[in-house]
């Protein structure tokens, strides 16, 4: 009896014991999905243009989720064509929403283009989640706008996804809509009123847009459809599964990846390290866990930058390797979308052609980049300031580390030479000399190897940090620290390249705000000097309005007539799809 | 054991698992995997003294609280008040740390009696920051800063040897923070020099304390009077 009490007693303290996957490793587990709308300024564009767009995270219900409830802080967006990627963009969401825009660069070729949008998150879910939509784009140059839409045969039973035809209205309105007139003069001013008719104070996050009617694609799914189309494919967290391999970016980037043997099976315990090429000594590490996975969580000090990821080999190098997850990978083929552009639109793309070439030869642009606040950032450092710096342009010109240890730092010594070549430190506080060869750090890089680095002299170098200390970051234990600082990194660092993984990180992309020219409506300015050729009359891609609220919000039309396409597009904090439209005429 | 007890355990047994369950979802991510790392010398401070060279004697768990931001929770960290350092034991290797100070914000020590929680802190006149006890932070501020410092010296026998033994007592200094941010050192516990940290309010302080019969003889006293010096303040400004 004693015997099974004690065997229950301890079980019950097992499973008492907070839980460790591998010392530390263990993702989140949220189990409400996340889901993503992107919102585009039009669907029919010029090379040369840029493509505008919104972008709404909500959750599974299509709920924009409670402010208690934490929502992924970053979205990846990835514009391609059925042939390669053409541009990404990480964008920073405040609040689950964020705007921007594409570039859309001068030498694109004809053809459908698939804009798609995803948070890391979302990786976990079926890709079916991702949000996918087409846009066409025309080569500025390109008279006979030809293009591949596909076979004919197959296009003509085509259907996109689980997608539905565009809705015309909401089923329900929650929003009035109305235009201060239907019918406007050139370069005067109107106003879109938006009445919230919603009951309670939820709010409502809207995108506002004025384009010439035809720039929307049929096929392309309204936030309804894929709300709808996409619900089969959230799934929720089953706790006795796998944890989800990607991360919920809540406060920063998150770089996964995996390290796997030459077998090509997963290592687990394998310590991961990260440095940034800088002239701070940095350094992050992450322990693999059962699935061989690793992770990161970046501050922005490691945007823009290049990263260098290594295994530390505590004995025998066993053949291991890193793979770094890439964050705007899509594993899904492209889709070619049902249908072609109907003639109305193709006449339309011949002439924005037009409007684009006017643009290009007056040079005007009617977007603002919104400068983002400039922010503190936090590398990871292994110590704050080195116990002792040395300038060595600061001494007598010395041909070598060799001479320059030899002359100038007392506490480091190098034995022998080249490939026999072994260093040591004394420490500082004992004035001892350390048992084991100290951690090496080339212009911020740890690497093991010093070799090519102890031939540089007094010219190359910028400076050397010596920090002779026993000393312990984390769960590493180093003998003492070297950091060389040469005057090019890159071309030193070249040579102990192949010891790394490199990864390029980018800033998160910018915000971008229409700014159109401002025009009064009583008094309409008529500016001979400067073309007003804009076909995109109203962009307001963020607009908060709670029940009760009416929002107004003035436009300005350009020098062009013909009828345009009020758009309203948005979702409620309840998760109700919206969407409006109505023609404006201008004459 | 009686059926009851056994009974008990099978039951606390069959709920084991949920406990897992709950376990995981409540573990955060950004906050277990991603922790920041602690840095610092391994040290070895286990030289014989008469007195403690620590805060509290015992390790403590505690939080650190990193200048990003980040903050980490350690199951034993000490205030080194004889070497003015913060030490971290690490969990595995036991290994005695001294913490790259410049990288942290502020610590708290978890203590039953209290949670002691040290911020950066510039003396006037003094070169570089040091941790001080964060003991009042209202509009006004109290820190401590927890010296202790050697006051003799006595010969004693230590593992076979003559050694001489520094006698180590603490010497806490106090300062005051005005809502302004004027720093005033209390040099000696008294109501006078307590009165002179707020000019201006001298005889309203006076009073006040009279009215408490305080008369700050001890750290207890000086915090209680704070308070009220702050609560009597902050009305003021109301």
């Amino acid at each position: 009896m004693k015997t099974i009490v004690l065997l229950l007693t301890g079980f019950i303290v097992f499973q008492a014991l907070p839980q460790q996957a591998n010392g530390q490793i263990v993702p989140k587990d949220h189990t409400i999905p996340e889901g993503l709308f992107i919102h585009t300024d039009r669907e029919l564009l010029v090379a040369g243009e840029y493509l505008l767009f919104s972008l709404s995270l909500f959750n599974d219900n299509g709920r924009m989720g409670d402010k208690q409830q934490e929502i992924s802080r970053y979205a990846y967006l990835v514009l391609r064509n059925e042939h390669e990627m053409i541009d990404h963009q990480r964008v920073k969401l405040e609040n689950g929403s964020a705007h921007g825009g594409f570039y859309l660069e001068d030498t694109l070729s004809t053809g459908y283009y698939e804009i798609s949008g995803f948070t890391n998150w979302m990786r976990n879910q079926a890709s079916g989640t991702f949000f996918r939509k087409h846009i066409f784009v025309a080569n500025r140059f390109d008279e006979e706008l030809t293009f591949s839409a596909g076979n004919p045969e197959e296009i003509k039973n085509r259907t996109i996804d689980d997608g539905q035809p565009r809705e015309t209205a909401s089923p329900e309105k929650k929003f009035r809509l109305n235009i201060s007139d239907s019918i406007f003069p050139r370069r005067t001013r109107g106003y879109v009123n938006i009445e919230a008719d919603m009951q309670g104070d939820h709010q409502g996050r809207l995108t506002v847009s004025i384009a010439p009617e035809g720039s929307y694609l049929e096929h392309n799914p309204t936030l309804a459809a894929y709300l709808s189309a996409t619900a089969k494919h959230f799934k929720a967290h089953d706790p006795t599964a796998e944890p989800f391999p990607y991360f919920m970016e809540t406060k920063g980037m998150v770089i996964s990846g995996q390290v796997t043997d030459e077998n090509g099976q997963a290592v687990p315990g394998s310590r991961v390290t990260l440095s940034k090429q800088d002239t701070l000594v940095n350094l992050k590490y992450a322990d693999t866990c059962d699935g061989g996975l690793f992770h990161f969580l970046l501050d922005p000090y490691y945007d823009a930058s290049r990263l260098f990821f290594s295994i530390v080999h505590e004995g025998e190098n066993t053949g291991e390797t890193i793979h770094l997850f890439e964050k705007a990978e899509v594993d899904f083929p492209f889709a070619m979308p049902g249908g072609i552009p109907s003639q109305e639109q193709l006449d339309l793309l011949v002439k924005t052609q037009d409007v684009v070439s006017i643009q290009k030869a007056y040079g005007l642009n009617h977007h603002d980049i919104v400068k983002d606040k400039d922010k503190e950032v936090f590398p990871s450092l292994v110590y704050s300031r080195a116990n002792d710096i040395f300038y060595p342009e600061e001494y007598v010109p010395l041909n070598d580390v060799y001479e320059i240890t030899r002359e100038l730092i007392l506490s480091w010594r190098i034995r022998g030479r080249g490939e026999e070549a072994t260093h040591i430190m004394t420490d500082a506080t004992l004035r001892q000399r350390m048992n084991d060869t100290p951690v090496f750090f080339a212009d911020g890089v740890i690497t093991d190897n010093i070799l090519p680095y102890l031939e540089l002299g007094s010219e190359d170098l910028l400076k050397i940090e010596a920090h002779d200390f026993h000393w312990q970051y984390g769960n590493m234990y180093f003998p003492g620290i070297i950091s060389i600082f040469t005057k090019d990194p890159q071309f030193h660092f070249d040579q102990i390249r192949e010891n790394y993984v490199g990864l390029l990180t980018d800033n998160p992309a910018v915000a971008l705000r229409f700014a159109p020219p401002e025009y009064n409506k009583t008094t309409p300015q008529i500016n001979h000097e400067k073309p007003d050729a804009r076909q995109v009359l109203l962009w307001e891609p963020d607009i908060r309005i709670e029940g009760g609220q009416t929002v107004s919000l003035p436009f300005y039309t350009s020098d062009l007539n013909g009828r345009f396409v009020v758009t309203l597009q948005g979702i409620t904090e309840r998760g109700e799809p919206v969407f409006q439209q109505q023609i404006i005429e201008v004459q | 054991m009686t059926r009851l007890t056994f009974t008990i355990l099978i039951a606390f047994a069959s709920l084991a698992p949920l406990k897992d369950a709950f376990s995981q979802t409540i573990r955060d991510s950004n906050n277990n995997a991603f922790s920041p790392r602690l840095s610092g010398e391994v040290v070895n401070y286990n030289v014989p003294t008469k007195g403690s060279q620590y805060l509290f004697q015992d390790w403590l768990p505690a939080r650190v609280l990193f200048q990003s931001g980040e903050s980490v929770e350690v199951a034993s960290l000490r205030y080194n008040g004889y070497h003015n350092t913060v030490v971290w034991r690490h969990p595995k290797t036991h290994r005695h740390i001294r913490l790259d100070d410049l990288l942290i914000k502020e610590f708290s020590l978890n203590h039953p009696a209290r949670t002691a929680r040290f911020v950066r802190f510039q003396a006037p006149g003094a070169t570089e920051t040091i941790f001080a006890e964060c003991l009042f932070d209202e509009n006004i501020r109290l820190l401590a800063l927890r010296n202790i410092e050697q006051t003799d010296q006595v010969v004693e026998s230590y593992v076979g040897t003559m050694v001489s033994v520094p006698v180590l007592e603490p010497r806490p200094e106090y300062y005051v923070v005005s809502a302004a941010g004027e720093v005033t050192r209390i040099s000696r516990l008294n109501r006078r020099n307590l009165e002179r940290a707020f000019p201006g309010n001298e005889r309203d302080i006076r009073r006040l304390l009279r009215q408490h019969n305080l008369r700050i003889r001890n750290e207890a006293e000086l915090l209680e009077a704070v308070t009220l010096i702050d609560d009597m303040l902050g009305q003021e400004g109301r």
